[in-house]
C-alpha cells in the first residue's frame, strides 16, 4: 500500500507559489487568489501556521513605516524539509498516474 | 454652568487637541526624513574607519536626529487609529499565544496597514467616520474569523454527529 503524501493540495500550491523567494502573507494571499483560492485573512494565516508548525516554511517578522506609523508584516519562506515534502507529494501523485496509464497495446 | 459654554468648550478643546495632533505628526514625518539613510550611514562608518575625530561631530548629528525620532514616537498620538482596530488588538489576548502570534497579529497588521492608506485619502470627517465604520465591520469579521479558528474544532465536539452530517449534506 502506498504511503499518502505529506502535503494537501492546498499545501502544495502555497509551497508553489512560495517558490524560492520569500513572500510577505499579504503578497501569497494575493498569488494564491491569481491561483483561483481565496482565503480569508484568518483562514489563510491558519494554514500557514500548520505549515510553520511542520517546519515545511519559515517565518519572519519584519516592519515598514507606513505614515510614520510601524507595521509588522510576517514574510514567509519555503524550508529545506518544505521543498522534499513538496517532491514526495508530486511523486506520489506521479506514481498515481502511471498506476491509472492504461498499457500499451501490442 | 452654561451646557452652551461648556459645548463651546469641549469644542475649542477638541480643536486645540487636533491641532497638536497636526503638528506632532508633521514633526514625526519631517523627522522620518531626517533619518539617516543608509548611504549616509556608509559614509560615516568609512569616516571613522579614516578618522575618528572628523566622524564624531557627523555620528553625534545623527544620533541627535536618532533621538528625535524617539522622542517623537513616544509623544506621538495616533490619530488615525481606529477604536474597532484597537478593540482587536486587545480581544486577541482571548485567545492562545499560538493564535495571538501566528493569525492575530498578521491579520490586525494587514487590516491596520489597509486602514492607514484608507484614512490618508479620507479628506473630510464623514468620510473619515465612514472608513473607521467599515473598518470596524471588518475588525469585527476577522475577529470572528479568529475565535471560529481558535475554537472551531473544540466547539464541534460538542456539536451532535446528526446536527454535523446534515450540515456537510449542504456543502
Amino acid at each position: 500500500m502506498k504511503k499518502l503524501p505529506p502535503l494537501s493540495h492546498l499545501q502544495v500550491l502555497v509551497l508553489e507559489c512560495l517558490g524560492t523567494g520569500k513572500l510577505s502573507g499579504r503578497e501569497l494571499r494575493a498569488e494564491l487568489a491569481n491561483n483561483g483560492t481565496k482565503k480569508s485573512g484568518p483562514a489563510f494565516y491558519q494554514l500557514m501556521a500548520r505549515l510553520e508548525e511542520a517546519g515545511f516554511v519559515e517565518g519572519e517578522k519584519s516592519q515598514k513605516i507606513i505614515e510614520g506609523q510601524i507595521i509588522r508584516e510576517r514574510f514567509y519562506r519555503i524550508s529545506a524539509a518544505g521543498a522534499r515534502a513538496k517532491r514526495e507529494t508530486y511523486r506520489f501523485y506521479e506514481s498515481l498516474g502511471s498506476l491509472g496509464q492504461t498499457p500499451a497495446r501490442a | 454652568m452654561n451646557p452652551w459654554a461648556a459645548w463651546g468648550k469641549l469644542r475649542r478643546g477638541r480643536k486645540a487637541a487636533t491641532a497638536a495632533r497636526e503638528i506632532v505628526t508633521t514633526c514625526h514625518d519631517l523627522a522620518l526624513r531626517l533619518r539617516p539613510t543608509e548611504h549616509e550611514m556608509r559614509l560615516l562608518d568609512a569616516l571613522r574607519r579614516a578618522d575618528v575625530k572628523l566622524a564624531e561631530p557627523w555620528e553625534k548629528l545623527f544620533q541627535s536626529r536618532a533621538d528625535l525620532i524617539v522622542k517623537l514616537n513616544a509623544v506621538r498620538l495616533h490619530p488615525r487609529e481606529s477604536g474597532p482596530i484597537k478593540f482587536l488588538e486587545i480581544a486577541q489576548f482571548l485567545f492562545s499565544h499560538r493564535t495571538r502570534e501566528l493569525v492575530c497579529e498578521p491579520v490586525i497588521e494587514e487590516l491596520r496597514e489597509d486602514y492607514i492608506l484608507a484614512a490618508k485619502r479620507c479628506r473630510t470627517p464623514r468620510a473619515l467616520a465612514w472608513a473607521r465604520f467599515c473598518f470596524g465591520f471588518r475588525a469585527l469579521v476577522a475577529f470572528l474569523g479568529c475565535f471560529r479558528i481558535s475554537c472551531g474544532s473544540a466547539l464541534g465536539r460538542f456539536i451532535p454527529s446528526a446536527v454535523k452530517h446534515w450540515w456537510t449534506m449542504f456543502r
